[in-house]
């Protein structure tokens, strides 16, 4: 691999660039699913290569092929290098990258068990077993389940003198019940509240499907039968298996710089979270605390080093509800709007990058993708049970599903899995046809409790869709549960 | 990196000489992309990437599996088929297992374009500079992507069954931004041909409509009339579209389904005005003439005057119920009528006109009702003229309930993978306001 990466920078810098850099990386997936009593599917997907990145007069050209040999990725750096310098007249602001340290380093993650090792037949009877207990619930036919598992095997080198080896895993187990009444013809879905992480097999053990299957056969039937939803006001309850997507959504997207400024603004838009904003919006309540943090254990954006380079870390995007700082890759960091905004906002000269550049294949380009990021538990010593018995009038939303935002992640729409209501203080039955749609900053501004670190859970996504061509970025999220008062909640129930 | 067919074969041959299943399925693909990207009147990301998939499906009896990778080595396909192979032997009997099919036949469809075939970093770039030039001339902050590619696909299997064929495609999007981005406009075009794309023109749109935006009133949220750009029209029957799985329908689990079991075929669902069909031979979207497996696509008429004629019906499930499989959908063709925009537009009384939408999904697979938001171009219509731009709304609606309101349509235009006209309904649920731009 070091000769190979000796040959595409000897090239890229013979041909004019003032850095570049090469992956050479191998991902594999593995997957297999089941429904009712039989496998559907068993699929191992490889796919092997490399891709060039250059800067030529602070333009960027990149080129990538899946044929790794020394001829090749000389003629791909050249590729590159011709790409750069087509481009030179339509770029505007010449690239400048923060210096990084060069390092020499591997990385893996610690996992226990490699679950590309698992035998095929343990897989199969597990999700087979988790079929057959959802479906021991008199009424239950159908039962769809799963198992995923990636592995990105990166070698990173660069101009700077960085030749950086590192190992990922991910784990994402999950099932989802259906209940159908044939005689109305409606049905209802419950998925699993299990969540993807960065860890091996040991991580599909832990969530013990089988033990939950029973469970969520039980909701999926009492979602048929419950409580359509009077629309209106409500307090909502929401579960850090809920909270984790709307976190994504409405904090994450649009604390990204790149579409803050307006980079993203022919795909996903641009962002509320202006740079004037910076140090002067009041994002959430006094009790709204973000971080992101791609080195916590688990998460499925935890690694060692970004695609630029640089070692991964974490730091606070929102503390006592204002805005304090974004997410940023490397040639962001000297952006003379970034550092006045800071600077105006009384924040400390930052330099060095956050880490966020990720690419996920050989042949994709990287940039800015979304970190880790987290509603910092509450300070002071509150339950979910206290919570609830604090709060008069609630929906609790457990688990997440429908999910909507605009392109400046202002007016949000979500729905979930299970919705319950609470009076009195107490839980007393379940609803459906509940979403609730709000503004992003009244929503957060809303919240006037998050419970303490005892509950707080971490979940994630395997795939959030960014970028022209598209690309698939993995990120956890956590939250403990937290109340937002006086929200918007629609009946999605309809006749066509 | 393009196999012809006789290379391709060659690359199938080989693996199937590795293979000790019963029956073993190749399927090739590959291909080069290249791609401008651009925003704040600037290049940001430029590149082009060769790649190549293979995979490999071993079944021994009913145990089946697959495995995929990209390396074309005698030694590395020897190791992608005997690692299919290892996954077949330990996999459970799956009961649904339909088998490899035998040679067929296959219309002789090409959606290849030569011109698109031999596009350059350069022609992007020209295209990129004239949106640039647009925007700086006008105030405008331009953004926007251009894509091409050329490819090839290939299948044969262990019974003999051999296809190959190409494909190219392009796609030029463009969003002007005015004024700080307090008002924004978009357009698009794309095509397997990318000399048929008028990037000057989608250029001229979006810029208009960025201007046009900053008269906007403020309206509130409430059930309008609305016609629907193709764009628009192709993003929300889009998600409608990929339900019509029969299967599904036969459980019970999709709007497709009938209260006390069945299905939906033979019954009116929307507007006799309103025909869904796939036709792999149509020239404005012609796919290849063959699925993955092998089966030949199909042309069917999903919905024809309203009324559901057909589901999607895979190989396993047609035989499960005595019918011919369909195969999945090659494209979506909604016929429309005739006529253009403009002219809707002129015979309009009083419509919410929609540019294009985003991030819709579902809320309620029952109904198929959706939600999502207008952008870039929201335009009240009054007395047969566009009178000033208007807010931007989340909206809660269903396909089949547009559908079942169609007041008219437009002659359809390529969207993607879609042939699809503009569409005027009388009614459309716009539930709030998105201040967004």
């Amino acid at each position: 691999m070091r000769e190979l990466a000796d040959v595409a920078l000897n090239a890229a810098t013979s041909g004019g660039a003032e850095y570049a850099d090469i992956r050479i990386s191998r991902h594999k997936t593995r997957g297999v699913s089941a429904r009712e009593d039989r496998l559907q599917n068993v699929a191992d997907n490889e796919s092997f290569g490399f891709g060039v990145r250059v800067l030529v007069d602070g333009t960027w050209g990149f080129a990538a092929s899946c044929q790794v040999d020394a001829e090749t990725v000389a003629e791909v750096a050249g590729r590159a290098l011709a790409m750069a310098k087509a481009n030179r007249a339509i770029r505007l602001r010449p690239v400048e990258l923060v210096p990084v340290p060069a390092y020499e380093d591997t990385w893996r993650t610690p996992i226990e068990t490699d679950p590309f090792e698992v035998p095929l037949a343990e897989k199969a009877e597990l999700l087979l077993a988790v079929n057959a207990a959802a479906m021991a619930t008199p009424g239950i036919k159908f039962c769809n389940s799963s198992l995923l598992f990636q592995n990105e095997h990166k070698t990173f080198a660069s101009t700077d003198g960085s030749f950086i080896v590192q190992e990922v895993f991910r784990t994402y187990p999950h099932f989802t019940v259906t209940a159908t009444d044939s005689a109305t013809g409606k049905f209802e879905n419950r998925r699993s509240d299990t969540v993807p992480r960065g860890a091996g097999y040991e991580h599909v053990v832990a969530s013990d499907m089988v033990a939950m299957a029973p469970k969520m056969a039980e909701q999926a039937l009492e979602k048929l039968g419950a409580k359509s939803v009077e629309p209106g006001k409500w307090d909502l309850i929401l579960h850090p298996s809920h909270l984790w997507l709307t976190i994504h959504e409405s904090l994450g997207h649009p604390t990204e710089l790149d579409r803050a400024v307006g980079l993203e603004a022919n795909f996903a838009g641009t962002s509320f979270l202006t740079l004037d904003q910076l140090g002067k919006m009041q994002y959430g309540s006094e009790v709204v605390n973000f971080k992101a943090d791609r080195t916590i254990p688990g998460g499925t954006g935890t690694c060692g080093y970004d695609d630029d380079g640089v070692k991964t870390t974490e730091w606070q995007l929102v503390r006592d509800g204002a805005l304090v700082d974004y997410q940023t890759i490397r040639d962001q960091v000297l952006w003379p709007e970034y550092r006045d905004a800071r600077a105006a906002a009384g924040l400390p000269e930052v330099n060095h990058s956050y880490g966020c550049s990720y690419a996920d294949s050989w042949g994709s380009v990287p940039f800015q993708r979304q970190a880790n990021i987290h509603l910092v538990a509450g300070r002071e010593p509150l339950s979910l049970d206290e919570l609830i018995a604090d709060t008069e009038r609630a929906i609790l939303i457990v688990g997440d599903g429908s999910f909507s935002i605009d392109q400046q992640r202002r007016n949000f729409q979500f729905g979930g899995q299970v919705f319950y209501e609470v009076a009195g203080g107490k839980i007393v039955g379940m609803l459906k046809d509940v979403a609730y749609q709000a503004n992003t900053q009244d929503f957060w501004n809303a919240c006037d409790a998050v419970c303490d670190e005892r509950f707080w859970e971490m979940s994630g996504t395997l795939c959030c869709g960014k970028g022209q061509p598209p690309q698939g970025a993995k990120m956890s999220h956590g939250a403990a549960p937290a109340r937002f008062r006086q929200i918007n909640v629609l009946n999605t129930r309809r006749s066509v | 990196m393009i196999l012809d067919t006789q290379q391709a074969k060659a690359v199938i041959d080989k693996a199937l000489s590795f293979a000790t299943a019963d029956e073993t399925r190749v399927n090739l693909s590959g291909g080069r992309r290249g791609n401008t990207r651009f925003a704040l009147n600037a290049v940001t990301t430029c590149g082009d990437t060769d790649s190549l998939s293979i995979s490999v499906r071993a079944a021994f009896g009913r145990r089946h599996a697959s495995a995929a990778g990209n390396e074309l080595g005698d030694e590395a396909i020897r190791r992608l088929v005997a690692k299919a192979e290892d996954l077949a032997r330990l996999a459970p009997e799956d009961p649904e297992y339909v088998g490899e099919l035998g040679p067929r036949e296959y219309a002789a469809i090409d959606p290849w374009s030569d011109s698109t075939a031999a596009a350059t970093a350069e022609r992007r770039a020209d295209a990129v500079a004239e949106a640039i030039n647009v925007a700086d001339a006008g105030q405008l902050e331009s953004s926007g992507y251009y894509e091409h590619g050329r490819g090839f696909s290939a299948v044969g299997n262990s019974k003999g069954l051999f296809a190959w064929g190409r494909t190219t495609d392009a796609d030029f999007s463009v969003t002007m931004r005015a004024d700080g981005g307090t008002a924004s406009g978009w357009a698009a075009g794309n095509s397997r041909d990318i000399d048929e794309i008028d990037c000057a023109a989608a250029i001229r749109l979006a810029a208009e409509k960025a201007v046009a935006g900053r008269n906007r009133k403020p309206l509130a949220p409430g059930v309008y009339p609305v016609i629907l750009e193709p764009a628009a029209v192709e993003e929300f029957l889009g998600f409608g579209f990929y339900t019509l799985g029969a299967r599904q329908a036969d459980e019970g689990r999709s709007f497709f389904a009938a209260p006390g079991g069945g299905n939906k075929i033979g019954q009116k669902v929307v507007s006799d005005t309103v025909t869904i069909r796939s036709d792999p031979g149509n020239s404005a979207v012609a796919a290849l003439p063959f699925a993955g497996d092998g089966l030949p696509t199909q042309a069917h008429a999903w919905i024809d005057q309203g009324v559901v004629r057909q589901l999607v019906y895979d190989r396993y499930w047609a035989a499960k119920q005595g019918v011919t499989p369909t195969g999945s959908p090659a494209n979506m063709i909604l016929d429309g009528g005739a006529g253009t925009l403009e002219e809707m537009i002129r015979n309009t009384d009083r419509a919410v006109l929609v540019t294009r939408f985003w991030y819709i999904r579902f809320v309620d697979p029952q109904t198929i009702l959706l939600t999502g938001l207008t952008r870039d171009g929201t335009f009240w219509v009054e007395d047969g003229e566009i009178r000033h731009a208007v807010n931007g709304f989340r909206f809660n609606d269903s396909p089949i309930s547009l559908l079942s309101k169609v007041t008219a349509m437009t002659a359809p235009v390529r969207v993607g993978n879609a042939f699809v006209p503009a569409i005027a309904s009388s009614e459309f649920t716009l539930s709030s306001v998105s201040d967004s731009v």
